[in-house]
This record gives structure tokens, sequence and C-alpha cells, in this order.
């Protein structure tokens, strides 16, 4: 389980926050600019916040401005909207670059339907295919929880579909908590077991 | 025709060397925090490294003889310390590449890793991996590319330095004589031959390394596009 309570003052606005997210599909629904990434890199450990805590499963991660768990032991996996996938390395050498869990994650490869790609560069798959080698990626790490951000912008309409469909599957087989940033209202309905509103900085509902 | 000696083509290609090999370690490293760390003075310190790119070389000659003359601090220190003398030494030699060829070498690693998304050395430390590990198996690696374009000027600019190695090594046959500097005083004693077989070999280095490069850049480039 995580929980977050935390203060930023961002450029316009200042982010404050507080929630929890259990083994459930959580989304952090908003317009554009509304801290919705901030808060997903604040909980990576990628940025600092001002004040309050960040907790996941019992363990302090932040505290103030102390990062108590630096961002390499966290154990959270991160689907970036871009998918930041190593241009440098193949699809297999992205996979693999921090595995943990060899047997599971092959058999993802093979689900998700990319082993023909595996000695493929980033540069010559799909964004469909991009955005499934970075959630592999991801899960490969056996990472306690999972946060996506905007992981179905940069996707058509058919392929969104297909993709939402295997994350669902994905968090049924997994059962971890996850986290994903949206400011797209079918999104919203068709994933998220629960729905954080977010604008400015401020949560104006959950449902 | 007279016969060449090649001492001067051994002292060039053993300054530019050991000179591409210290700036290119140092440059990496301050390139590397100062593409990605926002200090106070930082753009004061960065007007400095390239300080010797834009001054003359005999003001960079000039400068590095008041440091490292007998009365000057770093020379008195380094005579007390170790006895070493630099003034009209192949030391001098090397201090003089170094310092005319660091300010390329830092440009282009600077660039080098600024040119790829900080996203990717994010991803890889949630990905479990350490600054250090992420340097090694990520930027690195990214940069490289550019990191080895500015190789390449560095070991061209080593080789070719002559104001400031002039100014502080001095001409020494077989002790400070690099190529440039037998060049300069092949023709000023009327050797034409001599100074043509350096100018020649001298174009022809140059030449080949840049064509190397390219061809090498567009083929790593290609492999990898995004």
């Amino acid at each position: 389980m995580l929980h977050v309570q935390m203060k930023k003052q961002l450029h316009h606005f200042t982010l404050d926050v507080a929630f929890s997210v259990r083994r459930e599909l959580t989304c952090l629904f908003g317009p554009s600019g509304s801290g919705k990434t901030t808060i997903l890199h604040c909980i990576a450990g990628l940025t600092s916040i001002d004040s309050g805590e960040i907790r996941l499963h019992d363990k302090w991660l932040t505290r103030g401005k102390k990062q108590l768990v630096p961002i390499e032991q966290r154990r959270i996996g991160y689907v970036f909207q871009d998918f930041a996938l190593f241009p440098h390395k193949t699809v297999r050498e992205n996979i693999t670059y921090a595995m943990r869990d060899e047997k599971k994650t092959f058999a993802l490869i093979d689900t998700l339907q990319i082993s023909h790609l595996l000695e493929r560069y980033p540069h010559e798959i799909s964004g469909g295919e991009k955005q499934r080698v970075a959630l592999i990626r991801a899960l490969a790490t056996k990472p306690t929880l999972l946060l996506l951000d905007e992981p179905f912008t940069a996707l058509d309409k058919k392929t969104k579909q297909a993709s939402i469909v295997e994350l669902k599957r994905i968090h049924r087989e997994w059962d971890i908590p996850i986290l994903f940033v949206t400011h797209d209202q079918t999104e919203v309905e068709k994933l998220a077991d629960r729905t954080i509103f977010i604008e400015t900085g401020k949560i104006k509902n959950v449902t | 025709m007279a016969t060449i000696d090649i001492f001067p083509l051994t002292l060039s290609l053993k300054t530019a060397t050991i000179a591409t090999v210290f700036v290119f370690t140092v440059a990496v490293i301050l390139a590397y925090y100062f593409a990605r760390f926002d200090f106070p003075g930082k753009s004061v310190f960065e007007a400095l490294f390239l300080l010797p790119l834009i001054l003359p070389p005999t003001v960079v000659g000039f400068g590095l003889l008041y440091l490292f003359g007998q009365t000057g601090p770093i020379g008195r220190l380094l005579d007390s310390l170790f006895h070493i003398q630099i003034v009209f030494t192949w030391y001098g030699v090397l201090i003089a590449a170094i310092v005319v060829s660091f300010p390329l070498m830092y440009q282009s690693a600077v660039a080098a890793f600024s040119q790829f998304d900080r996203t990717l050395e994010q991803a890889a430390r949630t990905l479990g991996k350490t600054h250090w590990q992420v340097f090694w198996t990520i930027s690195f690696p990214l940069a490289w590319p550019g990191l080895l374009a500015g190789t390449v000027l560095t070991f061209a600019r080593a080789l070719g330095e002559f104001g400031a190695t002039l100014m502080i090594a001095g001409y020494i046959p077989k002790v400070t004589e690099t190529i440039p500097l037998a060049i300069y005083f092949a023709v000023e004693t009327g050797n034409f031959t001599v100074a043509q077989f350096w100018v020649v070999l001298i174009v022809v280095i140059g030449f080949a390394a840049t064509l190397w490069l390219n061809w090498w850049s567009k083929r790593t480039v290609m492999k990898h596009r995004r």
C-alpha cells in the first residue's frame, strides 16, 4: 500500500495532496499541467518534496525534504510518457537491463507478443510496441508498485484499446498496486478502480 | 637528400597521446557534472575552461611561463617538492598541449552529455541502477560518438600545438622539438625538404583522422538512430 502526503512549490501553484493506493488500479486524473507527473516523480524519488511523507508497504521512502530510500532501492516500476527506451540497446537488452525474474519476464514477452522484436532497436519498432517493451522492462525488475505516466497518449485508438485490456490483465496477474496518470476521461472509465481528480495541485474529488 | 631525424614524430605522438588521455579523463568528468548540476559561479568556471581556445597561443604561453617559471607559483612549488623543471623541458611541451586542447574536449563533452534525453538516466535509476552504473551503461555509451569526435579534435590540436609550446618549452632539438616546431625552424634555416616532409605527414595524419571519424560516426549513428 502506498501513502502519499506531500507539499511542493511548483512554478504557478503549490502541489498539496494526500492519498493512498491499495492493490488496485488507481488513476491520477486531471488536465495537463496540474502536477500529476510531478507526483509520480516524487514517489519514484526523481524529485524531492518540500514537506510531507511518502510510505510504501510500511517503509518510509521520503520524509520532509529527506529521501530516505534512494531511487534505485525503491523497487518502483516507472513507465515514462515517451517510454524512455535506451536507444543504443536492443529490445532484449532493454528488457534484461535490470531483470530479476527471468521466467516471468519471458512469459510476459510471449503474452504481449513481442518475441519477434527482441533483436531490434527501439527506433525500429512502433509506438504500441515501445509501450509494451517499456511495461515489460519495468515489470522485469519485480517492482512492488507500478507507475505509468500517460501510457496510452502516444498510441492510436486501436492499439490503445488493446493496451488497456493488457494492462488490466497484468494487474490481475502481478497483483501489485498500479498508479497511472492520464488526462483522458475514456481511459479513466475503462481502466480505473479508483480515480483521484487533481486540478492545479489540489485533489478535487476521489471516486 | 638529407636524412630526416624522426625524433619530432615520436615526441609529437607521445605528447599528443598522453595529453589526450589526460584531457579526456578530466574533461569528461567535469563536463558530466557541469552538464548535470547548477551551482553558483558555474559560468565563471566555464568561461575559464574555454579561455585557451580564444586567447592567442602566445598569451596562453605567457601565462604558462608565468605560472610554471622558476619564480612562478606552480613552478617554484614543483621545483621545491619534486625538483621538476617545466620551462624548456618536455614537461613544458606536454603542459602546453594539455592546456590548449582542453577546451575542445570540454566543449565536445558538454554537448555530448546534453544531447540525449535525461529521462533515459532517470529510467535506469528507477530500474535499480546506481549513479555510477547509469553513467557506464547509459550516459557514457550515448555520449560516446560526441566524446570520440572531441578526442580526435583534442589529439589533432595537441599534435599541432606551436605558439604556447614555443613560449614555455622553446626550441631545443632532441628535447622539445615537436613536428610544428621542426617545420618552423626548418623553414627558418632554409631546409625546405625537411619542412615539406613534416608538412605532408601532419596533413596526412589530420586528414586520415577526420575521414575515419566521419565514417565511424555515420555508421554508429545509423545503428541506433532514434
